[in-house]
């Protein structure tokens, strides 16, 4: 054994210096080729030999020795040769007796090694092939059986397989002491050994996916039944296909609808493996963590953490494998789907069965793909063949890497599954992650793993978990993750606007709002009578919706009132960005505030309009705030689905049936929302029946002369009469052969009187989706007045409009700065 | 009596509450140590009836007596001449008890009451006038170490009878002329009927002579001595059984030794704190003697430090020359009234001058307005910090929240700060606290002395309906609290119905319904009906097992469960099973919408934005439809 000893001297050497370390490390190797040497040749010489409890102390400390001196690149790399090694020595030694014990806990791997008691192990594949075996003492018996095609598949006839196996071989049913199961698709739970119970069979009349080894458990409760005691075989299953103990980030992808889980991986070996890589550190499982990237048929990669698989890629979306493609990029997989050149049938095939080598190379047998290499493949074949290993390679490793995440603080990956055998494959991992030791442990371990499982129940009864509870708690802790996920955060889509964007629709409107609030000052409204549930949701919401608040409030009126809605709809009286303004009279503490300077917007509460304008009118005009022949009226801007851009009605709600002079100040109001809105030359159509002046029409003699009033104008375009057609679509509008400016791109409506404005208005909201700001406009100060029939973005877009209103008739100088008061300061 | 200094500043203030709160149990044996004791205890308190705000027992063996606190330590401490009780008239004060006076009385009585046969531990119910006879009885029951039960002249006699088998009551002291005659005549004859003696104490007006003739013996010769007796800390010094929200009466226990030194506490804090301490101050309670407050302010919170009771009627009719009649004196003058007083004070009020202003008002039972406290900032009282928004409840044994007389404690508008020693939070519906300004429950995490032991016979009870699940006490009282710690009070969160002629809390319903091992949460809501009066709706969440569980089984069940323990409370006419509570963001049940869900009110689903789980109130709508 100087070899072995020698090596983990030179090793040890290396973790303690760090001074001329690739001397070190070429020795190393030097003495790592020795080591091997002189393993094999012990093997060959007398196999058993390995399980000397002498010899394996040695090995033991080689490999100890080697995993402390993890800082160099070459220690990693001979770690993971060097625990691939002994686990392929011990492999063979007594039918893998010895690696069973390793996958044990350390007093059930004594009694093992003393005198296993039998177990049948059942694995059903896809027919015609079924796997059962059997661990007498000493040994492991295993054989598969074969279904004739076209006779019946089910558990009788697999059983009587069985059992016909188990006479030829001198096997009685009634020494069983335990089958052990593959499991199969029953409901998730987390991984361990369980007890077989009847809401097993239940859950798998419904499987999650029909697959072969969903048989295991009814030919195992069956068989238990042709027992003399069928109460004394305990029956088990052991880390199925749809263990799931990932943690709650791994649920969550990029589509709220789609969720994650754990379930689809071979959980059997990748724990099985993990045991094994643990046992041969001499440390508990729990503290080692690894990646274990399992390659086959289908290739999952886990990671355990803590003796969880927190994370894992599963068999059908991450790595390729020989019979699945693994992860699709979607823009060109939508494109083929859009294009019929793929069927969501094909789609289906590519992702279970067809895809991964089948389709790149047309076969599923990596040796034959690499011997071809040889056999006369040309000179392009050979070269995709390249292409395909170190596609498969580079896949492996980022699957790895992805998952060791350096928080996991991952010790080793481990390449395991029949693929795993592949130098070429291996080969290419080992380049990509020189990062850890990778041991490589080709093939499965799931008859030791299975029977290991039932050997731990037999051993210790307790340990066996609760099919039931486990299920329960699983599910309902998905639940609970699955409403979290759920969780509406925002209800209406709130998009990242840029600055200084022309403001085409209301979402834009509220975004500029923001910023400009954000960039000069926070202006208070005062709520008259804001006991109204209406307005203290709207309060609430102007500012917890944009990226910025939009202002503060006053909540003016009785103080019971007003604290009982906003306790019930959580609005935090901060006395800063919403206070309380108790009274019995909230008009006139309302224009108090406005004249104090705490105030600067008036927005609509409990009181009726009439009431609040009546009140704020007075006021203004007392103060010398409104001109004389100022006008109050109401425009609506409508954001219409199908348009690119905003429409501003007016009068739809104020003046009832306006003269000239009138319509003349309507109009004037309406440009300054439009000029407001950054509309440069505002387009306004004066609306009639007809675009030509009809003396039996009245509406169009008046919009003739109204036109007449704003013909001069360099500001804004004014034409009318205008059919609404005319105005609003430039197809009509040529159809008619109109030949005015207007021509179907209108920006402002002025409507002939309240019925037409008001049955417009309507329409667009109930009928086309449009969503609608109001502001009533009293001269120059814009007042807020969202009524209970406006959705929730139209109240926010309300608010947003006539804030952004003040704050640029303040920066016009139009109405004062609130600069000499304390201003209500925007945090 | 010695006041020691308070603090004055907000800082100092809350730095002193938190010390009394993290150390609760030091900071009551001094607070303890104030009163006399026969026995004195050794600790303040021990939590051996379990964790909780409701486990705590206080001051355990200690021994003492109430009415010895409250009179004789007075008269031995050489105040003997000072006023204990000044009774008003409609103008004038018409008769003046010194202490001296008072215990003598009150020997007399009690003398009375033992010779019927009254002892120890005895509850003795009492409906009496507010004048100087019903603190004399309070006082004289206590003398003997018998519990004090008043009664209520508005409960109907059917109720009051409940109450008088509830408590067990060995003997009713009355008067017969006061109103309501009639019920006062059938108690007297159920009290007959059953073996009570009756005692007349025969004065309903305020200056008479009350228990004229009552203990002194038959030769005319002066009462014996009664020497107080000694009690428990933990005796019960009376049951108070509130006349709302439940169908049965109920009847709260209040132990002598904590409930003593809690008032005394607030007593202090509230009414002396700003004033040179050694002035004793007179009190006016606008409330029925029957009601805590009185009990508490106009009783022995003045008594035991020392001050002035006034039996006088409340100054709504004709405020102007009731507050003048009431402030003709040198003593600082205190008026404790509701709300509604002060609108009807407000109807007839003409500007006082300075010197009839109140040296102090404080606002109790429903929620006041801030304007209407700087009203009485502006015209009633001295000044605009001297008016105190006093928080009670009859859990609470007495005012353990307020604003408090400095300037820097008081915020116009505001429920006020926690007293000294009491442990109040804000929380949400899962018992976490809520953060600044949040909207909550005022709860109180820890116990303290004043707060109710239990319901008499009822101990189970008393901890559902009270302590919530996170083990906090609740108070059913929505409220914030500011950044300088401030509570402002924002809502009542429980709903009291009028059902089939019973008063109805919901939170009391709602308490019977989560009794129930399947059921994770239930809301109770009241629609508004016609005559026929208020109708039930429940709302019941099952625990998650239940989820696959027929639905009209799982109501039967729940009738059934609910039919056992409600005895006479109405039964919800409807079950509706809601995977959830509708909750807005911060967790609170959305009872508004619930109410308009309730009353089929299909557009409950439109704006919904502000909850948590719209789809909870999606389903809810689908259900309906």
């Amino acid at each position: 054994m100087t070899a072995f000893s020698r090596f983990a001297d030179a090793v040890a050497e290396l973790g303690r210096t760090q001074i001329a370390a690739s001397v070190g490390d070429r020795q190393a190797q030097v003495l790592f080729a020795d080591w091997s040497r002189e393993l094999e040749d012990l093997v060959l010489e007398d196999p058993v030999a390995l399980a000397d409890p002498g010899i394996r102390a040695q090995l033991q400390s080689a490999v100890a020795g080697l995993a402390s001196a993890q800082g160099s690149p070459v220690a990693r790399m001979l770690l993971g040769e060097m625990i691939s090694a002994l686990l392929d020595a011990e492999r063979d030694v007594q039918d893998g007796r010895l690696v069973m014990e390793r996958r044990l806990p350390a007093p059930a791997a004594h009694s093992a090694g003393a005198e296993p008691p039998p177990i049948l192990g059942i694995n059903p594949a896809p027919p015609p092939t079924k796997v059962p075996w059997s661990v007498a003492p000493n040994k492991t018996r295993e054989s598969e059986g074969h279904i004739p095609p076209g006779d019946p598949d089910g558990a009788d006839a697999r059983n009587e397989g069985i059992l016909r196996w188990m006479q030829e071989n001198g096997l009685l049913l009634n020494d069983l002491a335990g089958i052990a199961c593959r499991g199969g698709f029953i409901q998730p739970v987390p991984s361990g050994t369980y007890r077989v119970v009847p809401e097993m069979l239940a859950d798998l009349e419904q499987p999650i996916i029909s697959h072969a080894s969903n048989l295991s458990i009814g030919m195992a409760v069956r068989l238990s039944q042709l027992a003399a005691n069928p109460g004394k075989i305990l029956i088990t299953m052991t880390d199925p296909v749809v263990c799931d103990e990932v943690d709650t980030v791994e649920r969550v992808t990029g589509a709220v609808k789609l969720k994650r889980d754990g379930v689809g991986a071979h959980y059997l070996n990748h724990k099985a493996v993990w045991r094994l890589v643990a046992s041969v550190l001499g440390q508990p499982p729990e503290q080692v963590n690894v990646v274990s990237a399992h390659i086959g048929g289908g290739s999952s990669v886990a990671v355990h953490e803590g003796g969880r698989v927190t994370a894992v890629s599963n068999a059908f979306s991450g790595i390729p494998s020989a019979n699945r493609a693994g992860r699709l990029d979607l823009p060109p997989l939508l494109a083929a789907l859009d294009r019929d050149e793929l069927t969501s049938k094909e789609l289906r095939g590519l992702v279970f069965s067809s895809g991964g080598l089948l389709s790149l190379a047309g076969t599923n047998d990596f040796r034959a793909l690499v011997n071809f290499v040889q056999q006369g493949a040309t000179e392009d074949q050979a070269r995709k063949i390249q292409l395909i290993l170190d596609f498969f390679g580079r896949q492996i490793a980022a699957n790895v890497l992805q998952l060791a995440l350096a928080e996991r603080r991952v010790f080793a990956a481990v390449l395991t599954g029949g693929l795993a055998r592949s130098e070429e494959i291996a080969s290419r991992v080992r380049n990509h992650l020189g990062y850890f030791p990778l041991v490589r442990v080709p093939g499965s371990f799931e008859h030791e793993a299975l029977a290991a499982g039932t050997l731990c129940g037999l051993q210790s009864p307790q340990t066996l978990k609760n099919y039931v509870r486990e299920r329960d708690l699983l599910a309902d802790r998905r639940r609970a993750e699955n409403r979290l996920i759920d969780t509406t955060i925002f209800a209406e889509v709130i998009r990242y606007r840029k600055h200084g964007q022309p403001i085409t629709s209301l979402d834009d409107l509220l975004a500029s709002t923001c910023i400009k609030v954000k960039e000069t000052f926070m202006p208070t409204v005062a709520i008259f009578g804001a006991d109204n549930e209406e307005a203290i949701l709207a309060a609430k919401k102007a500012n917890e919706q944009g990226q910025y608040k939009l202002a503060n409030f006053r909540l003016v009126g009785d103080y019971a009132a007003i604290s009982k809605i906003a306790y019930d709809y959580d609005l935090v009286i901060d006395d800063a960005n919403y206070v309380i303004d108790d009274t019995d009279n909230a008009l006139v503490r309302g224009v108090e505030l406005m004249d104090e300077g705490k105030a600067h917007i008036v927005m609509k509460g409990s009181y009726k309009t009439e009431e609040i304008l009546r009140a704020v009118f007075k006021y203004l005009k007392g103060s010398g705030r409104l001109q004389p022949g100022q006008l109050i009226s109401h425009c609506v801007v409508m954001d219409i689905p199908k348009r690119n851009k905003l429409l501003i009605i007016s009068d739809a709600a104020v003046n009832t049936y306006p003269d000239k002079n009138k319509k003349i100040q309507i109009l004037e109001n309406a440009l300054k929302v439009a000029a407001n809105l950054r509309i440069p030359k505002p387009k306004v159509g004066i609306i009639s029946a007809i675009e030509s002046v009809n003396k039996s029409i009245e509406s169009s003699i008046e919009a003739a002369e109204l036109a007449a009033v704003f013909a001069d104008r360099t500001d804004c375009i004014v034409e009318g009469p205008l059919s609404l057609d005319v105005a609003m679509d430039p197809a009509i509008a040529h159809e008619k052969k109109y030949k005015g400016q207007v021509a179907g791109t209108a920006d402002v409506l002025i409507m002939p009187d309240i019925d037409a404005g008001n049955v417009l208005y309507k329409t667009l909201t109930t009928q086309s989706g449009a969503v609608c700001a109001g502001v009533i406009l009293l001269g120059d100060m814009p007042m807020i007045l969202t009524s209970r029939g406006d959705s929730a973005r139209s109240k926010l877009a309300s608010m947003a409009l006539s804030i952004n209103m003040y704050l640029d008739l303040v920066s016009r100088g139009v109405l004062p700065a609130p600069g000499a008061l304390p201003a209500p300061s925007g945090e | 009596m010695n006041f020691s200094a308070f603090p004055t500043h907000l800082k100092e203030y809350r730095e002193q509450h938190r010390a009394s709160v993290e150390q609760r149990a030091a900071f009551w044996e001094g607070e303890g140590r104030r009163l006399l004791w026969r026995t004195p205890f050794t600790a303040a308190q021990d939590d051996t009836g379990g964790p909780g705000p409701t486990g705590a027992r206080w001051f355990p063996d200690g021994r003492l007596n109430a009415c010895e606190n409250a009179v004789d330590r007075h008269v031995a401490e050489g105040r003997g001449e000072q006023t204990a009780i000044v009774e008003l008239g409609d103008g004038e004060v018409v008769r003046t008890y010194s202490y001296s006076q008072l215990g003598a009385r009150v020997n007399q009585v009690a003398a009375g009451l033992e010779d019927l046969g009254i002892r120890a531990g005895d509850p003795v119910a009492i409906l009496l006038p507010d004048n100087a006879s019903c603190v004399i009885a309070h006082l004289a029951v206590a003398r003997l170490g018998a519990v004090a039960v008043p009664l209520s002249k508005r409960f109907s006699a059917a109720f009051s009878e409940r109450i008088l088998e509830d408590a067990r009551a060995r003997a009713f002291v009355t008067c017969r002329d006061m109103c309501p005659q009639k019920v006062v005549e059938a108690l007297v004859t159920w009290s007959k009927d059953h073996g009570l003696p009756v005692v007349d104490a025969g004065c309903k007006a305020v200056g008479g002579e009350p228990f004229a003739g009552f203990g002194i013996p038959a030769s005319g010769a002066s009462p014996r001595e009664v020497a107080p007796v000694p009690v428990d800390a933990e005796a019960p010094l009376f049951y108070m059984y509130p006349g709302s929200g439940a169908a049965a009466p109920r009847g709260y226990v209040y132990a002598t030794g904590g409930w003593l030194t809690q008032v005394l506490v607030s007593q202090r804090l509230l009414f002396h704190s700003g004033l040179t301490p050694d002035r004793p101050v007179r009190m006016l309670v606008g409330a029925e003697p029957s009601a805590l407050i009185y009990v508490a302010y106009n009783l022995w919170g003045p008594l035991l430090a020392g001050d002035v009771c006034v039996c006088a009627p409340v100054p709504d009719v004709d405020p102007n020359a009731r507050i003048t009649a009431l402030t003709n004196t040198t003593d600082p003058v205190i008026l404790l009234i509701t709300p509604h007083h002060i609108t009807k004070i407000r109807e007839h009020f003409s500007a006082l001058p300075a010197e009839h202003r109140l040296h102090l008002v404080g606002v109790f039972g429903d929620a006041v307005t801030p304007r209407h406290l700087r009203w009485i900032g502006e015209e009633l009282a001295s000044d605009v910090s001297h008016v105190l928004n006093l928080w009670t409840s009859a859990q609470a044994g007495c005012s353990v929240v307020s604003t408090l007389a400095l300037p820097e404690l008081c915020r116009t508008g505001a429920l006020g700060l926690p007293l000294l020693g009491v442990a109040a939070q804000v929380v949400n519906d899962f018992g976490r606290p809520c953060g600044t300004n949040e909207s909550g429950q005022l709860v109180f995490t820890g116990g303290f002395p004043g707060l109710a032991r239990t319901i008499l016979g009822q101990p189970e009870r008393f901890r559902q309906l009270h302590l919530n699940a996170a083990g906090q006490f609740q108070t059913n009282d929505g409220v914030r609290q500011d950044s300088e710690g401030f509570f402002w009070y924002m809502k009542r969160l429980d709903d009291v119905m009028k059902v089939e002629g019973h008063s109805v809390s919901t939170s009391e319903l709602e308490s019977i319904l989560q009794a129930h091992p399947d059921v994770r949460e239930a809301t109770v809501i009241g629609v508004e009906g016609g005559e026929a009066g208020d109708t039930l709706v429940a709302f019941v969440a099952p625990r998650e097992q239940r989820d696959h569980e027929d639905p009209t089984g799982f109501e039967k069940r729940l009738r059934a469960f609910f039919d056992e323990r409600a005895g006479e409370l109405a039964m919800p006419v409807r079950f509706n099973f809601v995977r959830e509570m509708p909750r807005t963001r911060s967790g609170k049940v959305e009872r508004r919408l619930l109410h308009r869900i309730a009353q089929n009110d299909l557009t409950a689903a439109e704006d919904l934005g502000h909850l948590a789980n719209p789809d909870v109130v999606q389903d809810l709508v689908k259900k309906g439809r």
